[in-house]
């Protein structure tokens, strides 16, 4: 069993109060479970997918298109939090802008550049505790296709900043043969601090793919996900989850390929018609500058497309499920002592054993000041890809049948929350529908299902994930429905 | 030859004051004890404690009235030779009068908390019993209030600390008066969530405590006492035992005294998110300018429930009023309806006073909150080898920590066979024949000297002359001075036992 943080018992002096095995297990656990989420990477940002979703060269033109959706988030607001901030590259068409949008109201107009990094950034004031933006980036402009073909806009990085906890750091103590209640306390703080600065930064899912088509054009080269990585902490690892299917009739020979920063990183094996591969990715990018936001592009090669031409029965079809930083060894601490009640214990163990708490808290607070970009900021979770309500509705389950695009989370966390219609939380194992529909986009259930909004309002709900029957920590799960805003764990 | 000489005082209470009665008593017998402790050491035993007055209502041309007798506080104090305490304390269960005597039957102030419908908050991670102390806090109405759920609930029956007897102690200015008294020890585990919710309040505080370890009694004096497992032994020596002191002297054990292992059941417990935990269909007419005052338990306990942005009032689609042609009827107007709500555990009181001219009906109540919902129950077990015992099944044993620690206390208490000793014909000491009270036994013949026991029962006989004592040997049990405890001690150079 996966253990949860617990608030650590106040402790009294000179009321008999022991030095107990209750006591000690919630600080120790505790212990262990901040160290490790101290190590935390810095999220992924996804800022689009294939080509029919408005991806870089491949935007729609034409006077029908003044303005294009290029990215969709959400946040919810807590008190402290100032400013919105937009952070990517961009390489203009024609003379087209930014704009930003926070709940349909316009924060900022900015050209965008000509092949150059760029910030939009808004004020978040009037803003609530709980309430919940929804954020949009669009381009203000008409394209010619030839324009449309030239521009490339990439978002690397969405959040609002700064966090602001009620909780103070005072420090650690130190043990030594006197186990009073103002040391024990103070233990109980930083773990109170830690965890309060830790929980203050969601833990959001993954905008997952399920069946996204690829080519079947000899030659082309099919974006299937544009983000942003980072290096922080010491995370200098890619991680991807990517199942590649070729069908019977389909591309002779195809490969996909990991680029960062215009770097190829990875490239995957040459497929041929009726292969499917299941591909988990370790890519080391030390090479790469720490501390800043890194364009990776997840695209697939048609080297010959399928024997009888292309079609679009043909296409290759993935599922990508996961983009994110890792760290491959964590430097946690070792593994603070189990005390159990009635062993007997020297003073000076006991101090030896407290002390290693401590020290080790210290640390997780110095990781989290030291990283910034990853403990002080909140980011955005992405909407699902499409540049309009029309393709929102093909790719959402409940309007279609499919669920090509569903947000895709890993369980750390204790609640989950989320804002949208007719939501439902799934796990366990999937299936996928036997009957294509007419829009060429595959269903997928799962074994667990529950529902978690109504469907003919938006709601913003809390479900504690505990009561998910089955449900474990480290466990994945998808969120979908007729439209999901916001979806994000909270590690209480 | 030692002469020694005795007496006793016989007072209820009537008209806000004790009144003395000592005119009319001819005898009295008590017996007091902990119950169930087949090693003496039961966790949770309840206390029986009976006692009964024989009265002449026409003694020294007095009378006695007997028209309120039900429930009311009784209470005896004993003089042996120059000491003086409380041996006789309770209420009136039941009497039964002859031609020339009347027989008051006594039982101890449980049955005063007994019968209280407690409904208290929810705590999560608070010992079950605080410490009571000259300085403790104990009134829930105190905004630092931090003690436990018996704390609260002996409070809440009219309970008040030991300590804070005496006019001007502690933070509530003292109280001479109070019904009963109570004196807790600090309890050694805190489970995840506590609160109560019972018809019952005592078999409440019995459920408490077993979770926990430790014993639940009144003392012959009055004063109701938790005693944690750790305070059993290593108490100052305050009598001593020998074959001078009893005319008899026996003990006896059983087969099922003798535990192996220790299993115990655990339920968790989660914060659920939020939804409906009350749906009340029953319709309810209000009187023009009337008010109601409604009682609604939820299922699960609740650390909230759904209110409009003030925190003060239920949002306006939890309750749904009309009047009698169905027409809405507003909030917070006149010609409408005001309310208020409680908020306990597992109870929600709302109260909806009319503003309307005409009656109206309340015809439905939705409540959204957040349960606190049991999850999957798991079983441990502690120890090895047969024969083995089952810790009884508790609300509040809710982790596999906790039923690990309590069955290891379980082990550490039982696992070695301890009989219950019983001295007859003893000289009542009224100060230091109490129960929980440590002394030494000397029984040559079973190779005792000076053997520290502890009392577990008292029956006064002969009008408070003799005494039969329960006792229990305390060698080596586990004591708090074995252990690591809170506070400024110093334990450099030392070693003990990492607590519960």
């Amino acid at each position: 069993m996966l253990f949860a943080w617990e608030n650590p018992q106040t402790c009294v002096d000179s009321v008999d109060q022991l030095v107990g095995e209750s006591l000690l297990d919630v600080l120790t656990i505790n212990t262990t479970i901040l160290d490790a989420l101290s190590f935390r990477s810095p999220d992924v940002t996804s800022s689009s997918a294939g080509k029919d979703t408005s991806t870089p060269n491949f935007y729609v033109s034409g006077a029908s298109w003044p303005t294009q959706l290029i990215w969709r988030g959400a946040f919810q607001f807590q008190a402290g939090m100032t400013t919105l901030t937009i952070e990517g590259f961009g390489q203009k068409g024609a003379s087209e802008s930014f704009q930003l949008f926070l709940n349909g109201a316009g924060l900022t107009t900015v050209a965008v550049p000509n092949g150059a990094a760029f910030t939009l950034t808004g004020s978040l004031a009037g803003m609530s505790a709980g309430d919940v933006g929804d954020v949009t980036v669009q381009i203000s402009g008409t394209l010619t296709p030839a324009q449309a073909s030239a521009a490339k806009y990439v978002i690397y990085d969405a959040y609002v900043s700064p966090i602001s906890v009620g909780a103070v750091w005072s420090g650690v103590p130190t043990f030594a043969g006197t186990y009073s209640a103002a040391l024990l306390n103070q233990l109980g703080n930083a773990q109170r601090y830690l965890v309060a600065r830790l929980n203050a930064i969601p833990h959001l899912g993954f905008v997952g793919q399920y069946y996204v088509h690829g080519s079947s054009v000899t030659g082309d080269v099919y974006p299937l996900w544009y983000g942003g990585v980072e290096r922080a902490n010491g995370s200098n690892i890619l991680n991807i989850r990517i199942v590649a299917m070729l069908p019977a009739a389909g591309n002779v020979a195809e490969y996909y390929r990991v680029k960062v920063n215009g770097t190829i990183v990875s490239t995957g094996a040459t497929m041929t018609a009726g292969q499917t591969r299941d591909d988990y990715l370790s890519i080391d990018l030390s090479s790469f500058t720490a501390g800043v936001r890194l364009e990776c592009v997840i695209e697939t090669v048609i080297t010959t497309g399928p024997a009888a031409g292309p079609s679009g029965d043909r296409n290759s079809r993935y599922h990508l499920w996961a983009v994110r930083m890792s760290n491959a060894s964590p430097a946690t601490a070792a593994a603070p002592y189990d005390f159990t009640a009635d062993e007997s214990m020297s003073s000076s163990s006991l101090d030896t054993k407290l002390n290693a708490l401590a020290s080790t808290l210290s640390a997780a607070q110095a990781r989290i000041v030291a990283n910034p970009r990853i403990f002080n900021r909140v980011p955005l979770m992405r909407y699902i890809y499409g540049r309009d309500v029309g393709q929102w509705n093909t790719f959402t389950p409940a309007k279609s049948s499919a669920n090509t695009f569903i947000q895709r989370i890993v369980r750390n966390g204790t609640r989950l929350t989320v804002r949208g219609k007719g939501l439902s939380v799934s796990w366990g194992a999937y299936s996928t529908k036997s009957d294509k529909t007419t829009t060429n986009v595959y269903s997928v259930e799962f074994a667990h299902s529950q529902a978690l909004t109504d469907g003919d309002q938006y709601q913003t709900k809390t479900i504690y994930l505990d009561t998910l029957d089955g449900l474990r920590r480290g466990m994945t799960y998808v969120v979908g429905g007729d439209e999901t805003i916001l979806g994000f764990e909270s590690l209480l | 030859m030692s002469v020694h000489t005795s007496g006793y005082v016989a007072q209820w209470y009537q008209s806000g004051a004790w009144v003395t009665i000592t005119q009319y008593v001819i005898s009295v017998d008590a017996s007091f004890a902990t119950q169930n402790s087949g090693s003496g050491l039961g966790f949770g035993d309840s206390s029986s404690a009976e006692f009964s007055l024989l009265v002449d209502p026409h003694a020294g041309g007095g009378s006695l009235s007997l028209s309120t007798l039900a429930l009311v506080p009784v209470r005896v104090q004993f003089t042996l030779d120059s000491g003086t305490a409380y041996g006789c304390a309770g209420v009136v269960l039941s009497w039964e009068q002859t031609a020339d005597s009347i027989s008051l039957k006594c039982t101890g102030f449980r049955e005063l908390i007994r019968t209280i419908r407690a409904y208290s908050p929810l705590w999560q991670n608070r010992p079950v019993a605080t410490k009571t102390s000259a300085t403790s806090i104990e009134d829930p109405a105190n905004g630092a209030w931090a003690a436990g759920a018996l704390n609260w609930l002996l409070f809440s029956a009219g309970g008040r600390p030991l300590l804070q007897a005496g006019a001007g102690v502690g933070p509530g200015g003292g109280y001479p008066n109070a019904t009963f008294y109570y004196d807790l020890s600090q309890a050694p585990i805190a489970p995840a969530w506590t609160w109560i919710a019972g018809e019952d309040s005592w078999a409440e505080a019995i459920r408490l405590v077993r979770a926990v370890g430790g014993q639940l009694y009144q003392a012959p004096s009055g004063t109701v006492i938790y005693r944690s497992p750790l305070s059993v032994a290593g108490g100052t020596s305050l009598f001593t035992l020998d074959s001078s002191k009893y005319t008899e002297i026996s003990r006896n054990g059983s087969a099922e005294d003798v535990v192996s292992s220790f299993t115990t059941t655990y339920l968790p417990r989660v914060v659920a998110g939020m939804q409906e935990v009350v749906s009340d269909t029953t319709p309810r007419v209000v009187a023009s300018g009337a008010s109601v005052v409604i009682e609604l338990e939820p299922q699960y306990p609740l650390t909230g429930i759904e209110t409009d942005s003030t925190g003060t009032q239920l949002r306006p689609e939890a309750l749904s009023i009309v009047a009698y042609d169905g027409t809405p009827v507003a909030q917070l107007v006149s010609g409408g309806y005001a309310h208020s709500f409680t908020l306990s555990a597992q109870r929600i009181t709302i109260l909806i006073v009319s503003t309307m001219t005409m009656p109206f009906v309340i015809e439905k109540i939705t409540i959204r909150g957040t349960p606190v919902v049991p999850t999957e129950a798991g079983t441990m077990t502690i120890g090895s080898g047969n024969p083995t015992q089952t810790i009884e099944q508790s609300a509040y044993i809710q982790s596999r920590s906790h039923a690990q620690r309590l069955a290891r206390m379980a082990l550490a208490f039982y696992g070695t066979p301890r009989p219950i000793i019983q001295a007859r014909g003893c000289l009542y000491d009224p100060v230091n024949h109490q129960i929980g009270n440590a002394g030494t036994l000397t029984q040559n013949d079973w190779g005792l000297s000076s053997a520290p026991v502890v009392i577990l029962g008292v029956s006064v006989g002969d009008t408070g002359v003799s005494a039969d004592l329960d006792l229990v040997e305390t060698t080596g049990l586990p004591k708090l001075a074995d252990y690591f405890i809170i506070g400024p001690t110093n334990y450099s150079s030392l070693s003990r036992k990492i607590g519960y």
